[in-house]
């Protein structure tokens, strides 16, 4: 319209959140209490029941990492997608990410099970197995722990590189740190879709290693991504109860982060589904055998 | 008593969001604000109730899933069976996926088609605009004063003090 004023854009006045204070004392003893009882029966248990506590221990490894993942993931899915909407929670996923370090450790001490946990780490075992000796140069043990310590630093390092680069635009509010992070973030996807799936061949599907399914790698990120959003939703949820994020966070956010988590749960599902009717149907024995344990209880 | 319309136009977003809320805040109904652009906010600035589409959506998919499940029973399992790999007749994996897209279909269309019964959206429809540039960079609110005791003076002054610039009144049904 003519003859009307643009009106002046305004600077943003910058954002003051509230302090995040240190966790409340009583939260951080129970906290630390329930990790120690953690780590006592996790000795414990590996002096009475090997076995149980290696698969244990690799299951809480892959869930603990598998948080941590999903929240880098997260990231990395909202800079490519020019996602604005979740700038008021980034700190979330973030601080999330930044505990890859703790699952990237525990993935390691559960290396320690390697030999009750994977029937091809053993020389006598795989001399009688024509499908083991096929497979026996990638299942390897020195290459299974090489690989499984470059996956880990590799996305360490790069959810280091995202935070510091995050950081930096509050010290020098501008658009290029976020352009930085969308090329870091563009160029970590396909390292990340490579990487993430040989992860799962490597700790997870190698546990079975007579099985096949070239789904496997995808469902696993299906799963591990909802249970991220899950985390995600419910520390979003408790810091706006706390403070830190109300006013920042509206409902409207909750409600996108509960769209995308019911999406890659329906995702899940339609990815365990597509395995299993394949295989169901096809009835080959190689395939069927993962149900058919699964199907008789432990 | 007829309904009177006042249909003020307002060059921004934060004018109109204030203006809606000061309006209904003096007992005004607002109808609605036509605005070129999705503005959020405004949602919550005019009491909008939570959309009662997602009912419909699912029971469009309910209605999905049950007739896919009938239509594959039905026909490979009661009107003609036909041995697949020696699978039982009706096996219901085989029967998921169909139903699932099904479903998806008659959800995502369903609730489409709602909405436009809905809100009378339908082919040969004339559109009236309450106010010039409604679809273009213009911000229009409209409020109905039902009762005597509205008054349109008073509510053009409080509009006008939000920054609305044309102000315009018309009597008569309700234009949907």
């Amino acid at each position: 319209m003519a003859g009307h004023p643009l009106h002046p854009v305004v600077a943003a006045p910058p954002l003051n959140p509230p302090a995040f204070g240190p966790l409340p004392a009583r939260w951080a003893r129970g906290l630390l209490l329930a990790a120690a009882v953690g780590v006592a029966f996790t000795l414990l248990g590996w002096g009475v029941a090997h076995t149980r506590t290696a698969a244990g221990l690799l299951l809480a490894a892959n869930y603990t990492l598998g948080m941590g993942l999903a929240a880098l993931c997260f990231l990395v899915l909202v800079n490519v997608t020019g996602g604005r909407w979740a700038t008021a929670l980034r700190r979330v996923p973030e601080a999330l990410a930044g505990t890859l370090w703790l699952g990237g450790v525990l993935v390691l001490l559960s290396f320690t099970g390697i030999g009750v946990l994977y029937e091809w780490s053993h020389a006598d075992v795989v001399a009688g197995d024509p499908l083991l000796q096929a497979k026996q140069g990638w299942l390897d043990v020195g290459g299974f722990v090489f690989r499984g310590a470059v996956f880990l630093a590799v996305w360490w390092l790069f959810a280091a590189a995202l935070r510091r680069h995050s950081l930096r635009q509050d010290e020098a509010p501008g658009p290029a740190p976020s352009r930085r992070r969308l090329v870091l973030s563009a160029a970590f996807l396909p390292v990340l879709a490579v990487t993430f799936s040989l992860a799962t061949f490597d700790w997870l599907m190698s546990l079975a290693p007579h099985w096949f399914s070239t789904v496997f790698a995808l469902y696993n990120f299906a799963g591990m991504f909802t249970a991220g959003l899950g985390a995600l939703l419910v520390l979003t949820i408790v810091l706006r109860r706390l403070g830190p994020l109300a006013g920042l966070v509206r409902d409207d956010h909750l409600h996108d982060l509960g769209k995308l988590a019911f999406g890659f749960a329906t995702f899940w599902a339609y990815l365990w589904f597509c395995q299993y009717m394949l295989i169901w149907y096809s009835n080959i024995p190689e395939e069927t055998t993962w149900y058919v344990a699964r199907g008789a209880g432990a | 008593m007829t309904p009177r319309f006042v249909i003020a136009s307002f060059l921004r977003e934060a004018d109109v969001l204030a203006g809606t809320r000061a309006a209904r805040a003096a007992g005004y109904e607002v109808v609605d604000v036509y605005t070129p652009y999705a503005v959020h906010g405004l949602d919550q600035a005019l009491g909008v109730r939570p959309s009662r589409l997602g009912v419909a959506c699912f029971l469009f998919g309910l209605l999905g899933v049950a007739g896919a499940l009938w239509l594959q029973v039905w026909t490979s399992a009661v009107d003609w069976p036909i041995n697949v790999g020696g699978k039982p007749y009706d096996s219901l994996p085989a029967f998921i996926p169909v139903t699932f897209e099904i479903c998806i279909l008659f959800a995502g269309l369903g609730v489409v088609l709602t909405l436009f019964a809905r809100a009378g959206l339908r082919p040969g429809r004339t559109p009236r605009a309450w106010a010039p540039g409604a679809t273009d960079d213009r911000f229009v609110l409209v409020a109905r004063l039902t009762s005597a005791v509205h008054d349109t003076a008073r509510l053009t002054h409080l509009l006008r003090g939000h920054g609305a610039v044309d102000l315009a009144e018309r009597i008569g049904e309700e234009e949907r």
